[in-house]
Formats: structure tokens, C-alpha cells, sequence
């Protein structure tokens, strides 16, 4: 089976495209630097967040009863699914009672993670995805390798291609202006002859029944607003108690999102316009199991705004479809081993633990903690391989005893330094794959400290 | 059933009861002018600010812009240059060659330059969206710090919908490179009045 390892690999043949991608994400990543040093109480609004949402989740059954409740008062249709399938089905089944055929929809993880466009498509309904990068690689025939920036992976003159083959447009070298203006004639067509907008939802208010869905292109209103059936699908951990609490999660997500302050629309949808209809299906598949694993709970914090991923050293370099999850990156890797632990048992090492990505998180998951807890228990219930394992012994042995470990770090200069690079790459295995061991010194660090360092500290001593 | 499925299961796995914090909003208010910081925070999403002392200014300020703009609807009163009544529209369909749609914004946001629509101010929602050409109307007086006050302001909201406007619609999905005008209004004009 392909891990997380021999999918980075197959990305990191083309160092150049590595480099780019790399650098691609540092620029949105300053950019949420920037964004979020320019409001005063940052630091406070993520420990509000955090605490609203530990306090959602301790009281979310009654948080989804009074949702509901709401909703209906508000003239719209609540469904419960339990998994992908049985969402998927209610989700077909209110199209097919008004027989439409022709969907557009906005940007969703959650129907990804459903697999919802496959599933209609297959039942010979159309279904067109409305962000500009979305449709990009729904073209493409890929899902999207990240989750805010869906076709981040892919080059100008590869979505040039993609729009001549398609949707007849001249080759311009990838003029990113001329490509979004063809893209906007093209799914304007598709918003006025479609029957249906579905959407994903952002968050949902307890207190109002009512949610919140947020694009910078205007898809999921030129959607909904251009047909008569709107179908929101909600994970149902986006719920947050209070409408006035939107008020600190807008602050936050496009600040840790792409450093904007705030989505170009935040829209409010709480009832439907007058003769049309609204559906809201909310969707556990293994949120609720999530739920019940105290060291893991907290990752259902999480607003989807991406900072993980575009501050990861990992991802920047492996891309998002060597997770080959839905949610990929940091987060991705601490989902998805709750929904397949062997299939996804080696997203979890896919990360050099540094603890970036929580200390941009904007609702304050401990993502590098939760990422360690889950190689504690991978290692323990699959197969974990026989030179991995032994490595693993063996370096347990040799730093509980200092002795042991005096005896072998100089018994290691001089082994590095004699014998052949290709053995000692060998031994090491991926971690040499596309870099270099530095050179050895000769002499070891407590050698060097007695030398160097020891006298200062036990003169400032006396 | 499912909704029992899943609830039961909540019940059994969710966490000891956790208080809901206090929420202190003295910790996120700054002495910043307002209408300096909004004029700013519009600038910086791609949107433009042309400041009016009356609906005068307005109309000429919008012939300037869009001279040969034919397909207009106003919602604003007083600023009479609307071609298309907009309780004769049906469905989204015949808005497709609009031009320019003149909405009155109920307050702005200092913090991200947003401007909140509702239900209350257009008839049909696809309006600000559809329409080539955004025009917002809003009074200087309106415009709150942040989203904290801007929510404390929609306490009593009830209406079935509504939308912050940041700016015009934007995209940076090919190569991170920013293109002004995606899926909805191409450009956000918002004329600033001084309350009359």
C-alpha cells in the first residue's frame, strides 16, 4: 500500500515545482503573519474560539436539537445522515422529488469527503463546481490537494490547457485575468440554466437555526439566489451557540485562511426566499466517534481555514495528494487515522513534530501533540516495519544509559566518517532520499562543551 | 433512526460540561477613527470609497463612473437613475444583463471594510451579486469597530437572510495571483454620505 512517504517521493521528482509550491504557501502563510498581527487581541480571540468550541462540543447533542428546532421554524428541511452513504442518498432523493437535474455547487470538503459529485453523476445529474479553483480541477478530473486553495498545486499554462481543451479558450500563456473572465462567462451560464445551488456550511447557530457560508468569488450566492432549492451540508461539528459568536470566527478565519480580514461575503442564510426551498442535512460519519476520543476530541475544533498546511514544512514540500485523504496536511493527519487507522497509518509520521501548525491553529488544536499521541497508537496496534522497529529499540536503549550513549556517539564519528556515503544512506533510509548528512565533526558534542563551555558555566557559578 | 443514532452516540461520547467563556470586548477596542480605518480597510480589498455630502453628489458621482451604463436598478431613495423596476423581477434570469444595482448599506465595518446587506434593503437576493456593477450607499455614521459591535448591532436581526460585502468578488486560484472580478460584482464603488 502507498503511504505518505512514496507519494512525496513521486511529488519531490520535480525539485522545481517542490521549490514553487514551497514558496507558494510561505507567501500565504506571511500573509496570515501579517494579517494577524494587525488586530489587536489576536491571541485573545483564539482562546475564545477554542473555549467555544470545547464548550459546543460538551453540549452538542442538545446544540443539534435546538438547531434543528429553529431551522424548521424557519421554514427549512433538517435530515440527519450518519455516514457519506446515507447522505449522499438524502442529498439524490430531494433532487429527485423535484426532478432536478442540473446542480451547482460551492466549495464543500465535507461533500468530498462523501464523494457526493461521483455519486450523482453516476444517477446522470450534473453536478458543477463553482470556485474558480474547484472547477479547475474538477476538470482536471482530481480532487482538490487543498482545502482552501483547491488547485494550489497546479501551473498557469496546465489550467491554460485545461480551459482551451474544455471550455474553447485561446492559449494565453496562463493570463490568470483572461482565464478568470472566460471561467466567469462560463459558470455564469451554468448558475442561470441550473435547478439546484447545494453548499457547504461554515458555521451553524444553535440560537437562530440559521448558517453561515463564506466565498471571496461569490459562487455560493450567485448559486442559491439563481435557483429555487438550495441543499446545505454540514459536518455537524460546525455548530458555534450563538449568532454574536460569529462575530469572533469571522475575525479569525480569513486572517488564518490567506491573511485577508475577513471572506469578500460572509452570507447569513436563515430562511428561504419566499417560494423556494431549503435543506440542511447534517453529517456525522465518524464525528461522533472523534468525539469519544478524549487525546483526539479537540481536533473537531477545527474551521477549515488551512494555516496547517501552508505553514507545514511537510506539506509545502510532499503536496496535498501524498496524504491522499480528503483533509490533507496537519489536521488531515490527525481525521483521517480516526476513520481508517491502517489505511491512513502513515499520515501521523508525516511530520517533523515542530508544532507550527498549532501555534497558528485560529481555534488552538494541539495538532503536533494529537500527531504524536496517534504514532503511539499506530505503532502499538499495526504493522509497523521489522527495521523501523528495531531502529526504535535501539535508540530507547541507547539514550536511557548514559554510558551506553557516551560510548557510541564516539564510536559514531568515527563510523560516519569512515565508511561510504551510499552505506550510510542506505542505512538511514528516506531521510536521505533528497538530502545530504552534513559533514561529521571530530569530536563529539560533550567533547566540545568540555572544551568550550564548562569552565564559563562553573566560573559563573562561583 | 438516524437523528437517534447520532444523538445517542453524542450523549455517550461528549466531554464533561465546559462553561462558555466571557466575552470582554474591552480587550479588542482601539481609539482608531472609524471612517479612517473603514476608507482604508475598503481600499485594501479592492473596493473604492468616494465620499459625498448629498444625493446629488451621488448621481453625478455614478454618471462619471458608468457613463453609458443602461441597466440600472436604485434602490436608494433619491437617487433616481434606476431603468429597471425591481418589483417586476421574477427570478434571477432577468437580471442576467444588469448593470449597475444601487443598494443601501445598513452599516460598514472599520476592521475588513464590510458592509452588511439584508433582506431589508433588496427585494431579490441574487441583486448584489448578479449585477456587473455594485454600488453601495451608506451613511459615515454607520460604521462600527469590528465584528464584535457589528453583531451587538444585529442583536434584534430577523430577517431570512444577509451578507457582509468585502470589497468586489475576487479570486487568487491561478498561481496565487490575484484577479479582481470572479463569480459575482466586478467592482464595489461605495459612496460615503454624510448623515443628513
Amino acid at each position: 500500500m502507498t503511504g505518505h512517504p512514496e507519494a512525496a517521493e513521486i511529488f519531490n521528482r520535480n525539485e522545481a515545482h517542490v521549490n514553487w509550491h514551497d514558496q507558494a504557501l510561505w507567501f500565504v502563510r506571511e500573509k496570515r503573519d501579517k494579517a494577524s498581527s494587525q488586530i489587536k487581541g489576536w491571541e485573545e480571540l483564539r482562546q475564545l474560539a477554542s473555549e467555544i468550541k470545547a464548550h459546543t462540543l460538551s453540549n452538542l447533542n442538545e446544540y443539534l436539537i435546538q438547531f434543528e428546532k429553529e431551522a424548521t421554524k424557519n421554514n427549512v428541511n433538517v435530515h440527519w445522515a450518519e455516514d457519506a452513504i446515507e447522505h449522499n442518498k438524502i442529498v439524490y432523493e430531494i433532487l429527485q422529488a423535484h426532478n432536478m437535474k442540473r446542480i451547482v455547487k460551492s466549495k464543500s470538503m465535507l461533500t468530498e469527503e462523501c464523494g457526493l459529485n461521483h455519486y450523482l453523476e453516476e444517477k446522470g445529474i450534473e453536478v458543477i463546481d463553482t470556485d474558480l479553483g474547484e472547477r479547475i480541477v474538477q476538470l482536471a478530473k482530481e480532487p482538490p490537494s487543498h482545502i482552501v486553495m483547491p488547485a494550489i498545486h497546479k501551473k498557469r499554462e496546465e489550467i491554460d490547457q485545461l480551459f482551451h481543451l474544455h471550455l474553447n479558450t485561446e492559449l494565453s500563456g496562463g493570463d490568470e485575468v483572461y482565464l478568470t473572465r472566460e471561467a466567469r462567462k462560463h459558470l455564469r451560464q451554468k448558475f442561470l440554466d441550473a435547478d439546484a445551488a447545494i453548499t457547504g456550511v461554515n458555521f451553524g447557530i444553535a440560537e437562530t437555526g440559521g448558517f453561515v457560508v463564506c466565498t471571496n468569488e461569490g459562487n455560493a450566492d450567485m448559486g442559491v439566489h439563481s435557483t429555487k432549492l438550495h441543499i446545505a451540508c454540514m459536518g455537524l461539528e460546525k455548530l458555534v451557540p450563538k449568532f454574536e459568536h460569529l462575530g469572533i470566527f469571522l475575525r479569525l478565519l480569513a486572517r488564518s485562511a490567506t491573511g485577508q480580514p475577513i471572506t469578500t461575503y460572509s452570507s447569513y442564510f436563515k430562511s428561504p426566499q419566499q417560494g423556494d426551498g431549503m435543506h440542511i442535512v447534517i453529517v456525522d460519519n465518524g464525528r461522533s466517534a472523534q468525539l469519544g476520543r478524549s487525546d483526539f476530541r479537540s481536533s473537531l475544533h477545527c474551521i477549515r481555514c488551512g494555516a496547517c498546511m501552508n505553514t507545514c514544512p511537510v506539506y509545502r514540500r510532499s503536496g496535498g495528494y501524498s496524504y491522499g485523504s480528503t483533509i490533507p496536511g496537519p489536521i488531515g493527519s490527525i481525521l483521517s487515522p480516526g476513520f481508517d487507522l491502517q489505511k491512513y497509518s502513515s499520515l501521523p509520521f508525516a511530520s517533523t513534530l515542530c508544532g507550527s501548525c498549532a501555534d497558528v491553529c485560529p481555534v488552538k488544536i494541539d495538532i503536533h501533540k494529537q500527531l504524536y499521541n496517534w504514532r503511539q497508537i499506530i505503532t502499538e496496534k499495526t504493522h509497523v516495519s521489522f527495521s523501523k522497529k528495531i531502529i526504535m529499540k535501539a535508540t530507547g536503549l541507547v539514550f536511557s544509559h548514559p554510558k551506553i550513549f557516551q560510548l557510541s556517539s564516539k564510536f559514531a564519528k568515527g563510523f560516519l566518517r569512515t565508511i561510504p556515503r551510499s552505506l550510510v544512506n542506505n542505512l538511514s533510509g528516506k531521510w536521505t532520499k533528497q538530502r545530504e548528512l552534513p559533514e561529521t565533526p571530530g569530536y563529539t558534542f560533550a567533547e566540545w562543551y568540555k572544551k568550550n563551555r564548562q569552565q564559563d558555566v562553573i566560573g559563573k557559578k562561583r | 433512526m438516524s437523528r437517534e443514532n447520532i444523538l445517542k452516540k453524542i450523549r455517550t461520547n461528549k466531554p464533561a460540561f465546559q462553561l462558555l467563556p466571557e466575552i470582554d470586548l474591552k480587550k479588542f477596542r482601539t481609539n482608531l477613527d472609524l471612517e479612517e480605518e473603514f476608507v482604508k480597510s475598503v481600499g485594501s480589498v479592492g473596493g473604492k470609497i468616494i465620499k459625498v455630502e448629498n444625493k446629488e453628489e451621488i448621481k453625478r458621482g455614478i454618471k462619471s463612473l458608468f457613463p453609458d451604463a443602461k441597466e440600472i436598478i436604485s434602490l436608494v431613495d433619491d437617487v433616481d437613475i434606476g431603468t429597471i423596476n425591481l418589483g417586476t423581477i421574477s427570478s434571477a434570469k432577468e437580471l442576467e444583463k444588469l448593470e449597475l444595482a444601487i443598494i443601501k448599506g445598513e452599516f460598514g465595518v472599520a476592521e475588513n471594510g464590510a458592509v452588511w446587506l439584508s433582506d431589508k434593503n433588496f427585494t431579490h437576493r441574487s441583486l448584489p451579486f448578479i449585477t456587473l456593477h455594485l454600488i453601495i450607499v451608506l451613511e459615515s455614521e454607520n460604521i462600527v469597530e469590528n465584528m464584535h459591535e457589528a453583531f451587538l448591532r444585529l442583536s434584534d436581526f430577523n430577517e431570512g437572510y444577509g451578507v457582509f460585502i468585502s470589497g468586489p468578488s475576487k479570486t487568487a486560484d491561478i498561481e496565487q495571483s490575484l484577479v479582481i472580478g470572479a463569480q459575482a460584482a466586478l467592482s464595489l464603488n461605495i459612496f460615503l454620505i454624510k448623515n443628513t
